[in-house]
């Protein structure tokens, strides 16, 4: 027990101790915000039908609970599906695979360690959710169960389960990391779409989430209090006219019994996911050690044969000056297109020809953002790799790093995205819409600025990979919170807002990057 | 060529200092740097090399300040850092025209230069495989070809002999004698014997600051007449380590043979011909 706690202890610290996590945390603090609107705003964040609860202690653990398992869910997979892989990459995982500690046990640390991680999170959003109930809804009685307990019946099992699901995919797909952000992109709309099935068809047991009783329950509360059958529940950021909005006081939810044990049954689901985990774990991939040795001897081979040789200094030719920026533009983008799996290109090749055949709204509003984001491993390395790789010894002693590294990384980048949204821009080209494939130029330039500048920030590529992960999300659900490639607005003012902010992003990398390269 | 450091200090935090009020002048030829971990080699090489900046104080090569125009040293660096990494998916060849292009160095001739020194590197036959696949030698003599990709003036070796193999170390020493010529050669290491063999000066360093700067020579002298070897039972080496400053021990049966430095040694010690590693320990003791 006693080494259980020490791993999920230093494991939890390694994690939490980085500018990403700061970052997360006040990205949660304004999203748990944002999941309470104020008396008078544009938006719900659940909205029953037409109805909306007062700001009470129900309704605000209710909204805020629904809204927080559905946010953990989506960022939680990408904010925890690393700690194996650090194992990996640190030896640290040789030293443990060494240890007497079980796979089973490991595992669960690791596990446990990424619900702590999560529930940080969750506790934050509790507790600014308390605050709010204090402004906002003082007026009203403070009922603590009917603001607690959704929480611990929804959210907390669900953190817990995605924190198994992050274990399993880190020991199945250990060395697929795109294919692993790749499988949890398309669970996702599954599983948002089991709760938009028909209750009496589908029974809510089948929501992973937890979220479906709650909003059946509530939909219910609406119905029987103002004689409606209302079957809508809508959860999300949703914009409305106000008038057309009406307020109701609820009361809160009856727990079932039927529901905890359901709850109870993911929770068994997700340990046995993690036994069956820990049966397929082979200890930090034998075989991968094995095929790497392999690979290995036949360099060491021809290293012990072909030692060091006196070089002559003096007889090497010669080479002249040449400080332009395109060698460096070619090497990027040899770099980026060997990064993953070849056998992903096929996968590519599917989203080029779906960029070309399918109908241009789909192409524009689907097939791109998912054909982007299949590349999200691509964009993420771009300012990361030389930090990941220990090269920047290397690439900040160059000769002008900044205006000539930095430029053609963001140079390749851009000109990569944009071939893969090229049939798309030609196809706006020949039906005369200039405009539109502009944006989606400008689309390329704003994805890659914002890997390089997060990526140069915060020298991971976590946060980005939460970030593209949400906005391609919200694009292709038709949420255009922020449609930077131009599928939901139009015109040259929208597409020069996009460009502004890509290039706010890239100043503001070019100034990190400048600090960090002289004070290492 | 004269590369002046004036005062420089590299503070980390309120208490730690990565260098301390440092001053030091190197002139063409072989600098070898000794030091234990954390005397603040790596930093001092980092801040040559441009990529630390210090808290203060002054650096400048001919006149030109450093710090404030790094990219006046950069096109005639050559720098192999202690933990370099590469870029597993290129081949040797397109990773050194990589760093080629960061060097500022292109031209017709480069690819027949990447040529010779991938032969003297011995890397030619797997110049084609991605550098993912390499060993620990082989990385360490590519990251020794892109040292000479530009013809560098300013070298600074950062630990160069890991990873190769004894008759690999004295051929890559020969490869560092004769780049010294017109060059300054910046050299750290743990292994006394690679200093020893090459550089013209020492200087030792201990906690950020200078101990001593010099001839080989003239750093031995510290120790000269100063080392000697004694017979002592093996119950005795706990006590006699805490009276003298013991740098090597050979173990024979029931006895040790103890090679100390003092002012005054046992009655039945042989006094010893001081090296530059006696020196060393004594200084950083």
């Amino acid at each position: 027990m006693t080494s259980l706690k020490s791993i999920i202890r230093a494991d939890y610290l390694q994690r939490t101790r980085s500018y990403a996590f700061l970052i997360t945390l006040l990205v949660s603090v304004c999203m748990a915000y944002s999941f309470v609107p104020p008396a008078g705003a544009s938006y719900s964040t659940l909205r029953i039908g037409n109805y909306v609860g007062e700001n009470n202690a129900a309704w605000i653990g209710h909204s805020t609970a629904i809204m927080a398992s559905t946010f953990l869910w989506l960022i939680g997979f990408y904010l925890v599906n690393d700690g194996i892989k650090k194992d990996k990459e640190t030896g640290v995982g040789q030293i443990i695979a060494t240890t007497s500690i079980s796979n089973l046990k490991y595992l669960l640390a690791k596990t446990l360690s990424n619900f702590v991680v999560l529930l940080t999170i969750a506790v934050i959003i509790l507790l600014m959710a308390f605050s709010l109930v204090i402004l906002r809804g003082r007026h009203y009685q403070f009922d603590i169960l009917q603001f607690l307990l959704p929480y611990f019946f929804a959210t907390v099992p669900t953190i817990f389960i995605v924190s198994v699901v992050a274990v399993f995919a880190e020991v199945v797909l250990g060395r697929y990391v795109m294919l692993q952000n790749v499988a949890f992109f398309f669970l996702f709309p599954v599983i948002i779409g089991i709760q938009g099935l028909d209750s009496n068809q589908h029974p809510f047991w089948l929501d992973v989430l937890g979220t479906k009783y709650l909003s059946d329950e509530m939909a219910g509360f609406v119905s029987t209090h103002f004689h409606e059958s209302i079957k809508t529940v809508s959860a999300g950021f949703i914009f409305s006219k106000k008038n057309s909005t009406q307020h109701f006081l609820f009361t809160g939810t009856y727990w079932s019994a039927v529901y905890i044990l359901s709850r109870l049954l993911w929770v068994s689901v997700a340990f046995l996911l993690l036994y069956i985990s820990s049966r397929l774990f082979n200890r930090f991939d034998v075989k991968e050690i094995v095929a790497t040795k392999k690979k290995n001897t036949n360099a060491v081979e021809l290293a012990t044969n072909h030692p060091l040789k006196d070089i002559q200094v003096t007889q090497l030719p010669v080479a002249s000056s040449a400080y332009g920026i395109w060698p460096f533009v070619k090497t990027e983008l040899l770099m980026l297109i060997r990064t993953g799996p070849k056998w992903f290109w096929l996968i590519n090749a599917g989203g080029f020809i779906a960029l070309i055949f399918t109908p241009l709204t789909i192409a524009h509003q689907i097939v791109l953002p998912v054909l982007w984001f299949l590349q999200i491993n691509r964009w993420a390395d771009i300012a990361t790799k030389e930090k990941y790789n220990n090269t920047h010894y290397f690439t900040y002693a160059a000769y002008k790093p900044l205006q000539r590294l930095l430029t053609s990384q963001i140079i390749a980048g851009v000109l990569l995205a944009i071939a893969f949204a090229l049939p798309l821009i030609l196809r706006y080209l020949i039906n005369g819409d200039y405009g539109t494939a502009i944006s989606i130029i400008s689309g390329a330039l704003c994805i890659i600025a914002l890997s390089v500048f997060t990526g140069v920030l915060l020298g991971g590529k976590r946060f980005f990979e939460i970030a593209f992960f949400i906005l391609t999300y919200l694009n292709v659900s038709a949420i255009p919170v922020f449609d930077y490639f131009g599928a939901f607005h139009y015109g040259i003012t929208y597409t020069i807002i996009i460009i502004a902010i890509s290039s706010t992003l890239l100043f503001g990398a070019f100034v990190f990057r400048s600090y960090e390269i002289r004070n290492q | 060529m004269r590369l002046e450091i004036q005062n420089i200090s590299k503070k980390y935090d309120k208490e730690k200092y990565g260098l301390k009020d440092y001053s030091i002048s190197i002139e063409t030829g072989i600098l070898g740097l000794l030091g234990p971990n954390g005397a603040g080699k790596s930093t001092l090489m980092k801040i040559i090399a441009t990529i630390s900046q210090p808290t203060s104080g002054s650096i400048t090569l001919d006149g030109v300040d450093i710090a404030k125009e790094p990219n006046a040293i950069r096109k005639i660096l050559g720098y192999l850092p202690q933990d370099f990494g590469v870029y597993p998916n290129l081949n040797a060849y397109e990773f050194l025209e990589y760093i080629a292009a960061m060097k500022g160095v292109g031209g017709s001739n480069l690819r027949p230069r990447i040529e010779a020194l991938l032969e003297g590197v011995n890397l030619t036959e797997a110049a084609k495989k991605p550098i993912g696949t390499y060993s620990g030698g082989m990385k360490q003599r590519i990251g020794i070809a892109q040292v000479l990709l530009n013809n560098p003036k300013i070298l600074i070796f950062d630990e160069p002999t890991v990873g190769l193999d004894p008759e690999e170390r004295v051929r890559f020493r020969n490869l560092i004698s004769d780049l010294a010529n017109d060059c300054i050669v910046i050299l750290s290491s743990h292994i006394v014997s690679d200093i020893e063999t090459i550089a013209d000066e020492v200087a030792i360093m201990k906690k950020g600051q200078l101990i001593t700067k010099g001839l080989q020579e003239e750093v031995i002298d510290t120790v000269r007449e100063k080392v000697f070897e004694s017979i002592i039972d093996s119950g005795d080496l706990a006590a006699f380590k805490e009276k003298y400053l013991v740098v090597n021990t050979i173990r024979k049966k029931e006895q040790v043979l103890v090679r100390y430095i003092s002012d005054s040694p046992l009655n039945a010690a042989a006094s010893c011909t001081a090296s530059l590693e006696d020196a060393y320990l004594c200084l950083t003791k």
